[in-house]
Parts: C-alpha cells; sequence; structure tokens
C-alpha cells in the first residue's frame, strides 16, 4: 500500500492540490485529506491515479470524458466507506475522497445530511 | 417588491432550506404569473407539474439527480417540472386556431394591423403554424422557446414572493415515470423553489458579457452605447447590484458545506 508521501506524488492528487487551491487556498486540513485518501485507496485496493484513469476516458479533442458506469460505481464505494467508519468522522473522511474526485473533474456531491 | 429589484435579486439559488415549506399560495402566485407569460398566437406552450420533495420516495428523488444537482434537489421543497407541448401548434392547426381568434375578438390583433378571422383561417393557420406543425426539428424549438418565457417569469414570480429560485437539469426518464406526462410533452427543466439557505446575494450578481458585446445599433457588430447615468439610476433602483464574488462568498460555501456535511 502506498504511503501519504507515495500518494501526494500522483498526477491525480497533485491536479486535486492545484485545482482546490486555485478557488480555495491551501487547504489547511491537507495531511487530513491525503490520510483519507490513503485509506480509501488502500480499502479499495487502488492507486489514486487508477480510480481517475478508471473513470475518465480521453476522447478526440483532448477532452476527457467521465465514464458514467464507473462513477457510479465509486459514488457507491465512497458512500459504503462512509457507512464503514460511521458518524461524522465517516462523512468527513468521505468527502475527502469526493474532493479528490471532483478536483479531478469527476463530479459528485453527497446526500445532505438530516 | 418592485420590478427592477427582483430582475436584480434573481440569481440561481442551489442552497435551500430543507426544514422550511413553501406556502401552496406562493406556489399558485408562481403559476398564475406564469400563465400570463408572453407567448406566440396565444397558445399555451407550456405544462408545469409541481412535485413536492417530500411526497417522493428517496428512490424517486435520487433518479431524478444529476451529479451536481444532488444538494439543490436535496433541499428545494418544490420542483415546478416545466415542459414544451409539442401538441400546442398541431392542435391549434387542426381546431382552426380558436385562440388566436380570441385576440382578434378582443381588439388586442386589430384589423388596423391587417388581422381578421379570414386572415387567420387563410393565412396563419394554414401557411404559418401547420408547416411548423409539420416540421418537427422547428416545432420543437419554436415550443421550446415559448414555454421557456413561461418558466422565465415563473422565476421572477418566485424571488419577488421571497424565494429562492433556479432552473435546473432532470432526468427525463425518473420525470417520466414519476409524472406519468405524456409523449408530446418535452421536458425543459425543473424549477426549483424553497427558503434559500445561502443569504439570497447567493455570492453577488453574476459575471455576464459586456453590455456592448451582447447589443447592437442597426447593425451586427455596433454597440449599443450604453450610458453610465442609466446605470447608476439601475444601481439605486437595486437592478444592478454588487458583483460576485462578495467578499464573503467562499466562506459562506465552507459553513454550507459544513453545515451539510457537503465536500469542498
Amino acid at each position: 500500500m502506498a504511503t501519504v508521501e507515495e500518494l501526494a506524488g500522483q498526477e491525480s492528487v497533485q491536479r486535486w492540490y492545484n485545482y482546490y487551491s486555485q478557488h480555495w487556498g491551501a487547504p489547511p486540513d491537507w495531511d487530513f485529506k491525503l490520510q483519507a485518501l490513503a485509506r480509501f485507496a488502500q480499502w479499495i485496493g487502488k492507486t489514486p491515479d487508477q480510480m481517475i484513469g478508471e473513470c475518465l476516458r480521453e476522447v478526440e479533442g483532448g477532452y476527457k470524458k467521465i465514464r458514467v458506469k464507473k462513477r457510479r460505481f465509486y459514488i457507491a464505494k465512497i458512500k459504503e466507506f462512509e457507512e464503514s467508519i460511521g458518524g461524522v468522522q465517516g462523512r468527513n473522511w468521505a468527502n475527502a475522497v469526493r474532493s479528490f474526485f471532483i478536483h479531478n473533474g469527476v463530479a459528485m456531491s453527497a446526500d445532505i445530511l438530516k | 417588491m418592485e420590478f427592477k429589484e427582483v430582475v436584480g435579486r434573481r440569481r440561481s439559488i442551489r442552497f435551500f432550506q430543507p426544514w422550511r415549506p413553501v406556502e401552496k399560495e406562493k406556489i399558485q402566485i408562481i403559476l398564475e404569473a406564469a400563465r400570463l407569460a408572453s407567448r406566440a398566437v396565444n397558445v399555451d406552450f407550456h405544462k408545469a407539474i409541481v412535485l413536492y420533495r417530500d411526497q417522493l420516495s428517496k428512490e424517486d428523488l435520487d433518479s431524478l439527480k444529476t451529479p451536481t444537482t444532488n444538494v439543490q434537489l436535496d433541499t428545494a421543497p418544490v420542483c415546478i417540472v416545466w415542459f414544451a407541448d409539442l401538441s400546442a401548434v398541431p392542435r391549434m392547426v387542426q381546431a382552426g386556431a380558436p385562440t388566436l381568434k380570441e385576440l382578434v375578438n378582443v381588439g388586442a390583433l386589430p384589423p388596423t394591423h391587417g388581422w381578421s378571422h379570414a386572415y387567420v383561417d387563410n393565412v396563419i393557420v394554414p401557411q404559418v403554424l401547420k408547416p411548423i406543425a409539420d416540421n418537427p426539428a422547428t416545432l420543437a424549438v419554436i415550443t421550446a422557446a415559448e414555454a421557456a418565457q413561461a418558466s422565465c417569469v415563473a422565476l421572477y414570480a418566485a424571488v419577488d414572493e421571497g424565494l429562492g429560485t433556479l432552473l435546473t437539469a432532470l432526468n427525463a426518464e425518473a420525470v417520466k415515470r414519476i409524472t406519468g406526462h405524456p409523449d408530446h410533452l418535452m421536458l425543459l427543466w425543473g424549477q426549483l423553489v424553497g427558503y434559500p439557505a445561502e443569504s439570497w446575494e447567493a455570492g453577488g450578481q453574476r459575471p455576464r458579457e459586456p453590455f456592448e458585446q451582447t447589443f447592437f445599433e442597426m447593425r451586427y457588430g455596433n454597440p449599443f452605447p450604453r450610458d453610465l447615468r442609466v446605470v447608476e439610476k439601475l444601481k439605486e433602483a437595486k437592478m444592478i447590484q454588487d458583483p460576485a464574488p462578495l467578499p464573503w462568498r467562499q466562506e459562506e460555501i465552507r459553513y454550507l458545506a459544513q453545515m451539510f456535511g457537503l465536500p469542498l
């Protein structure tokens, strides 16, 4: 399993950091976000680049198209990951993972907390 | 609220107070306003179905969503689904344009402008409306454009009632399954309605292309001159407001994300 440091070197993780920082400033909880992603990566058995690679495919013109079924798969898996942790902590960890997908261009959200 | 301020305050609200229902009276006011919207040849091009979030099953609500409409559909208590009625013009042709003739009867289309029942019978129905009805592509474009006018009026009516609102994409198959609408109704979009959970400013008035790049005088490319005195007047009337992003917008979104448990 990749360490947090190794994870930070992945292209998709750098993209996440860069796009996030562009709009929101450098994330003060970056270490937490990385830990959450590392935990999810371990849980699902994929690297961050693999996950994003599965969700996006290159199309003519240099654009990337979302593979809808894969995105659905990851939305469901993140929810499962959240539930496996439970409570507010589960939501926070899962939201860090969602943030990783979102800033890589794989749009998703979460059900609102009630 | 004054008209100019209504125009100025309208912006797409994407966080609603999920706990606060919308008074049915206000929904009716929105629909009444839409009913009076401008339309060609006096045809009802639009139809709408009001959905109440709390009367939908979770499965149905989820099925309406696209990846970026999750939060707004979860939080808005009401969704007015707007349709373009593709049967409107064909029905008008078949019936001999009675609602258009009504406009002749009440003096809205007077003979001073060349209008008569004979003109409707001999020209408008067979030479204008029938060719539109017979061409599916043209029919769809015209019907959608006309129906959209009604939803636009509905947006402003909602703002005037102190509500937050936006037009949002919906999953067409889910809409069909949930509402059971006939095939001749073409889904346009859903108008979400509720009380805003974000401030009504929602970060400020949205950026637009410069006025002079959008409006022209006499010939394309010849900008309509923008008089800054008029702009100042409109600022006083609250039609032109502080542009986005307002300085606190990012913090507002952070707090909203925290309140609803959403990712950033």
